[in-house]
């Protein structure tokens, strides 16, 4: 969870977010879990092409266990340091881009550099991105007060290439795609954790399983190929209505597939009203995905009859020589629903009153608020239940 | 598979090579915050922070921006 935070803020440190600073207060919560996350992000550009980037949150976690899954629950409060600096200089159409990122918590601490390429082509009409990252994870076990025992670290490497095409007028597209190597190096080809857990750890150190009847803890491959095909439209529909303009469309797709066997699809529609100052998004997201090829269940829970778990049979490389056993409710096959929506408020209604002191700069601020509810099926259900999110942020220009 | 990502290949270069590049004064549409990928980037990463831990998938929201031609 952690890396992927990373992955995807320094993913993109490349785009303009526009010279602001956006503060944001997030909310989750399922039947396990509650966490709290304020962050601030912020992005200015200065007149000679170069942009600085920045951001940090915090999560503060609130959890019955330490892993979904867990035969006995041990009730903990965490909290999750988060920051990232990155620097990108504009050269005629191209804007060169890097990153760090640093994430910290008692028994998990990870690393993140980025390099990103993006180049504006055609007056503006076409945008390819492209970007790679390495990461370095280090993780380890809680064993009472203060006391952590190093588990294992993890080395990864990431790829991602996108275009984004304006097709007319009223209609953009964009398709992405993107690859993880997650594990490697001279540990190729054993289980994580053992013998040597020094460069692909995956698993939860918390997490145990029943394998022939007594709690083991989990056991998963040492290396992991992700990947992912993602496409999107953005359509926007004039009316002749003066509150409301017009309706934009945001339709989407992900296809996802990964040497562990697990194959997920996930389209998602999100509708943009405005009416005046106010704009409501209301976004719907389907989701399904099949179960890692070693992924062993009886009667709707995690369970291994055999006492050498199951082996890996889609793995790329020789993991498949090993047998591996996991309880990770991510692991399992589930079909899920999102519904969130979110209402946002321009100020730039304000930018017309003269007298107003923070007239011109208010005028570019965005107060959002947001709420979606998530619900799922299968042994995920089980592990984590339904989930409810929210959001509230507040834009304001640098 | 490589019939597939033929096919794929010659969408993508139909799409970029078809289109007729939109001008600036075009561009009313394409400036609003709905149309330009980035503008959520914040809160996707949120979303992608959350449904990782919930999810066995990841990633898919590198979109590459465009569109509005502010800069």
């Amino acid at each position: 969870m952690q890396l992927r935070a990373l992955v995807f803020f320094l993913f993109l440190p490349s785009l303009a977010l526009g010279d602001q600073v956006v503060f944001r207060g997030n909310y989750y919560r399922d039947r396990n879990t509650r966490v709290l996350i304020p962050e601030v992000e912020f992005s200015k550009e200065s007149r000679s092409g170069t942009v600085l980037g920045g951001h940090y949150l915090l999560d503060a976690i609130t959890s019955a266990s330490a892993a979904a899954g867990v035969v006995t629950d041990q009730p903990f409060t965490e909290l999750r340091n988060e920051f990232g600096v990155s620097v990108g200089q504009r050269i005629g159409p191209a804007r060169l881009s890097a990153g760090y990122a640093y994430s910290s918590e008692s028994d998990y601490w990870a690393h993140l550099a980025t390099l990103g390429v993006v180049l504006d082509l055609f007056q503006h009409n076409t945008t390819l991105a492209g970007s790679i990252a390495y990461g370095v994870d280090y993780v380890g076990q809680r064993q009472g007060a203060g006391a952590v025992i190093p588990k294992g670290s993890l080395q990864s490497f990431h790829a991602i290439l996108s275009l984004s095409q304006v097709l007319t007028p009223r209609v953009l597209a964009n398709l992405s795609y993107e690859l993880d190597i997650l594990g490697f190096g001279s540990d190729v080809g054993s289980v994580s954790g053992t013998p040597t857990p020094n460069s692909g750890y995956q698993g939860n150190p918390y997490r145990t399983v029943l394998v022939a009847g007594s709690p083991t803890p989990e056991a998963v491959p040492f290396q992991r190929y992700r990947q992912e095909i993602a496409g999107s439209l953005h359509l926007i529909l004039p009316t002749p209505l003066r509150l409301m303009p017009y309706i934009t469309f945001r339709p989407g797709y992900r296809f996802y597939f990964d040497d562990w066997g697990i194959l997920s699809h996930a389209p998602e529609m999100r509708s943009y009203v405005p009416m005046g100052p106010v704009e409501l998004r209301l976004t719907g997201r389907y989701y399904q995905q099949t179960e890692a090829s070693f992924w062993s269940e009886i009667y709707g829970k995690p369970n291994y009859t055999e006492s050498t778990g199951k082996r890996c049979t889609t793995c790329y490389f020789s993991q498949s020589r090993k047998s591996f056993y996991t309880s990770d409710p991510k692991l399992a096959a589930f079909s899920a629903l999102y519904f969130e929506l979110r209402l946002l408020i321009d100020f730039s209604q304000v930018r017309r009153r003269p007298r107003s002191p923070f007239g011109k700069w208010l005028g570019d601020a965005v107060l959002e608020f947001s709420y979606g509810h998530y619900f799922n099926s299968g042994y995920s259900h089980t592990a984590f239940g339904d989930a409810d999110i929210g959001g509230l942020a507040v834009t304001l220009p640098l | 598979m490589m019939r597939a990502m033929r096919l794929l290949a010659v969408c993508l270069l139909a799409t970029v090579l078809g289109c007729a590049p939109v001008r600036p004064y075009e561009r009313e549409y394409l400036s609003l915050r709905p149309m330009r990928p980035e503008a959520e980037k914040t809160e996707d990463h949120f979303r992608a922070h959350w449904q990782g831990s919930r999810e066995g998938s990841a990633g898919g929201f590198g979109a590459a921006g465009g569109g509005c031609g502010c800069n």
